[in-house]
């Protein structure tokens, strides 16, 4: 093994050209992996105030036809308040809106807010990190008490680097107390995700109670040791028993999904919520590969040409008895070392790529980074990218003839 | 001569099928870019129809959803806040519009005429629109106070829409066709504007109608989604401030949101070319790693052929013609991944569901992608084969 490892190095350094080369390709595109896995952490990992996600269940979607007409759109406040409450198998469940875009004008300047009305319990099923105060509470919410939670971009933007608890602002013509704020929540985990979130019970009417389909969801957290499947079907059997007060519908659908599903769907196609994540992964690794092959293809092509610097040593290996399978083996070694230090400059330069992007507001409150997870989907990656721009020509010079070989003839 | 070349290419085919499909995967990637750049830049250069500058758009949002207020309430409240808006000191026209320039909502039908389906975008508009966005009416008038009357709903079209209903901009008068009779309200042209891209300068141009909102009308939607409001040059925010205060002064149930169109229209243009750019640096970064390649595989060629160069030049050849020997080889796999290449993205325009990439820039895309990778492969090869100028045949014949 070490001597592989030896002979790899020291094929590496006599072509300083190729080598130079293939490091190149196999960085650059490793780059491009990681930076995508880092998104995708981004977006599916545990790393957000979704903090249980195989325990988690979401309400996104519902959907009322009839024979003409049918509407479909996030839940409805109304349909989510007649199900959830008392749900067997379920721990803690909360109703919140999505996000909506307000401005205000504060001190001469205007501040644009993405703001989300949430319940009381929001801030008990989903894990935020408070810098100073704390959520309000269920009471709070009944009460319609003008209280709002900032995050800390959006206190910095009011209120300067200062604490603002007890302090007051001014949204959409509401004059709201300041009770907590909270560290910025990426705008990647679009499930929690906002600059300020206030009690549902401060819209201008009361009338989103009835909506069944609207611009709310709804999540739960499961009891330990309950059934995803037993809580999703008694959903799905209490959905079916929600009056339709409109005359023009007469079906109403919604369906509870694992968080990851959920995720899936919002991002990228609705019909994952039901085929589940494994589509998904599949379809991104058929995506990883294609991109794969160009750079693969080059690498395969070089290695290719280069059969003839070995046909020498490949020859006197040969006729001392090696079997192609060990020359497969070492070949194919040599081409993972190669792939592996172009794998750590991918890693660096991951890095540095993702600094840029956090730092840059593309994506507002990123916080990619080059965490374990990612590390490892890169090491499978690198993996995956040696083998298969290594084994065709490592195939190839295997089967050299050895005569041949040691007199230079080689194809 | 390019037999004889046919013929080496084929000699050594299973090494050149590799390289042929390196390049052909390189021209699919340029392709997709120059398509997708060619795309946007022949959209830029089509007329727009409006005026982004010094204009706002006000989105209202309902909290209630429309359930408990009656469309007439709802087209008088409207009326009254376009009254206010117009009456404040630093605006110079106000109207509603559904959808405004640059917003990321809008209205899309599908008629089916002749069996050709149509599809088209539309927003309700109050009367003054044309006067807030600069709107150039080329036939007929916009919506005027006497559209009230109206037993049908007026609409006005775009040149675009006109000219696939009625095959000309002269409409003024006519019916949509599929509309009145028994299933629907009668739609009738009062007039045709020149143009109007609603997604912007980067949009494709498309079909545009416009139907009348108002709260006097017999018929019809009696408010829009969104204000309208054109401002003289320089307004600053808080005039911008004093409007929000008025609106909500005189509708507290609605909520409303200000965007300037300079904004909204940055926006867009920011989520059109972002992912564009990516592309571009990726595919950049990729036919430099694919150029590197290939002088990398090139030099090892012409290294394992001295024998059979040196041979060439102790019968005679000159180094000028070995030196072309070797490139006439390349570009020949290259024109044949090219070719390929081409035939391949050739069958886009024969899918319909592409029709809207039309015809003239996928050739260019082609055009380009050719040039791009016959340049990178004449500059890929321009080294190695001049490796082989220095071969002397003597030396060369008695190698390995």
């Amino acid at each position: 093994m070490l001597s592989t490892l030896k002979l790899a190095v020291k094929v590496l350094l006599r072509r300083k050209f190729f080598t130079f080369v293939s490091l190149f390709a196999v960085t650059f595109t490793l780059l491009v992996l990681l930076v995508s896995a880092a998104m995708l952490d981004g977006i599916f990992g545990p790393n957000g105030p979704e903090d249980r996600p195989d325990r988690t269940l979401v309400v996104l979607k519902a959907e009322s036809a009839g024979k003409e007409s049918r509407r479909n759109g996030w839940a409805g406040y109304g349909l989510l308040a007649r199900t959830f409450p008392d749900m067997p198998g379920v721990e803690r469940s909360t109703i919140f809106a999505e996000p909506r875009k307000l401005t205000t004008y504060h001190e001469g300047r205007k501040i644009t807010v993405m703001t989300r009305r949430t319940d009381g319990e929001f801030w008990k099923v989903f894990r935020f990190d408070f810098v100073e105060g704390g959520p309000y509470d269920t009471d709070a919410e009944a009460q319609a008490l003008p209280v709002v939670v900032l995050n800390e971009s959006t206190r910095d933007r009011f209120f300067g680097a200062r604490r603002a608890v007890g302090k007051t602002l001014e949204l959409d013509g509401r004059r709201l107390r300041v009770v907590g704020v909270v560290r910025d929540v990426p705008s990647l985990r679009f499930l929690t995700t906002a600059d300020m979130w206030f009690p549902t019970s401060l819209s201008r009417s009361d009338a989103y109670k009835k909506e069944l389909v609207g611009d709310f969801a709804g999540v739960m957290i499961l009891a330990p040791g309950a059934e995803a499947s037993d809580v999703s079907a008694e959903f799905r059997r209490r959905v079916a028993t929600v009056p339709m007060d409109d005359p023009r519908f007469d079906t109403l659908t919604a369906s509870a999904v694992p968080l990851l599903g959920a995720v899936a769907s919002f991002f990228f196609f609705e019909q994952l919520d039901s085929a589940g994540p494994t589509v998904m992964f599949g379809v991104l690794w058929l995506m990883a590969l294609a991109f794969m092959a160009l750079p693969a293809l080059n690498l395969v092509n070089l290695n290719l040409s280069r059969i003839l610097e070995r046909a020498g040593e490949i020859g006197v290996r040969k006729s001392f008895g090696a079997t192609s399978w060990t020359l497969v083996r070492q070949f194919l070694m040599e081409n993972i070392v190669l792939v592996a230090i172009g794998g750590l400059h991918a890693a660096l330069a991951t890095m540095i790529v993702l600094a840029i992007l956090n730092r840059s507001g593309l994506i507002p409150y990123a916080t990619l980074s080059l965490n374990y997870r990612v590390l490892g989907w890169g090491m499978l990656l690198t993996l995956v990218f040696g083998i298969v721009s290594g084994v065709l020509p490592a195939w190839r010079m295997s089967r050299l003839h050895p005569v041949g070989a040691l007199q230079g003839r080689f194809e | 001569m390019i037999r004889h070349l046919l013929k080496l290419a084929w000699h050594r085919k299973r090494t050149n099928a590799l390289l042929f499909l390196e390049i052909g995967a390189s021209f699919l990637v340029v392709f997709a870019v120059g398509a997708a750049t060619l795309y946007v830049g022949a959209n830029w250069r089509q007329p727009l129809g409006y005026d982004w500058r010094d204009a706002w758009s006000i989105r209202i949002t309902d909290e209630r959803m429309g359930l408990s207020q009656t469309p007439e309430e709802d087209g008088r409240l409207m009326a009254r806040l376009l009254d206010e808006v117009r009456r404040m000191p630093g605006v110079v026209a106000a109207a509603g519009m559904d959808s405004p320039p640059y917003v990321d909502w809008t209205n899309t039908s599908n008629f089916v005429i002749d069996g050709k389906t149509v599809e088209f975008n539309s927003s309700g508009a109050t009367i003054d629109a044309d006067r807030v966005l600069r709107l150039k009416v080329i036939a007929g008038r916009w919506f005027t106070r006497e559209d009230d009357a109206a037993a049908w709903l007026p609409v006005v079209l775009d040149r675009d829409l006109a000219k696939t209903f009625f095959g000309t901009v002269s409409c003024v008068g006519k019916t949509i066709p599929r509309t009145g009779g028994e299933n629907g309200i009668e739609k009738r042209v009062v007039g045709v504007i020149d143009e109007f891209r609603k997604d912007g300068e980067l949009s494709r141009p498309g079909n545009f109608l416009f139907q009348y909102v108002s709260g006097e009308a017999k018929s019809g939607p009696t408010r829009t989604d969104a204000l309208i409001v054109r401002v003289p040059p320089g307004t600053g925010i808080d005039v911008e401030e004093a409007v929000v205060a008025r609106l909500r002064a005189v509708a507290p149930q609605w909520s409303f949101n200000v965007r300037p169109l300079e904004q909204l229209r940055s926006t867009r243009f920011w989520m059109v070319c972002s992912p564009i750019a990516v592309l571009a640096i990726i595919a950049a970064f990729l036919l430099l790693m694919v150029g590197l390649g290939l002088i990398g595989v090139l030099w090892q060629n012409v290294a394992r052929r001295t024998r059979e160069l040196g041979l060439r030049r102790a019968m005679g050849a000159t180094r000028m013609g070995i030196c072309r020997q070797v490139l006439a080889e390349l570009l020949l796999i290259i024109a044949m991944a090219v070719a390929v290449g081409t035939l391949l993205v050739a069958q886009i325009p024969l899918f319909s569901i592409f029709d809207l990439l039309p015809i003239t820039i996928v050739w260019g895309a082609i055009a380009l992608a050719v040039a791009t990778i016959l340049g990178i492969g004449v500059a890929a090869g321009l080294y190695p084969s001049w490796t082989t100028t220095r071969i002397h045949p003597a030396e060369a014949l008695h190698h390995d």
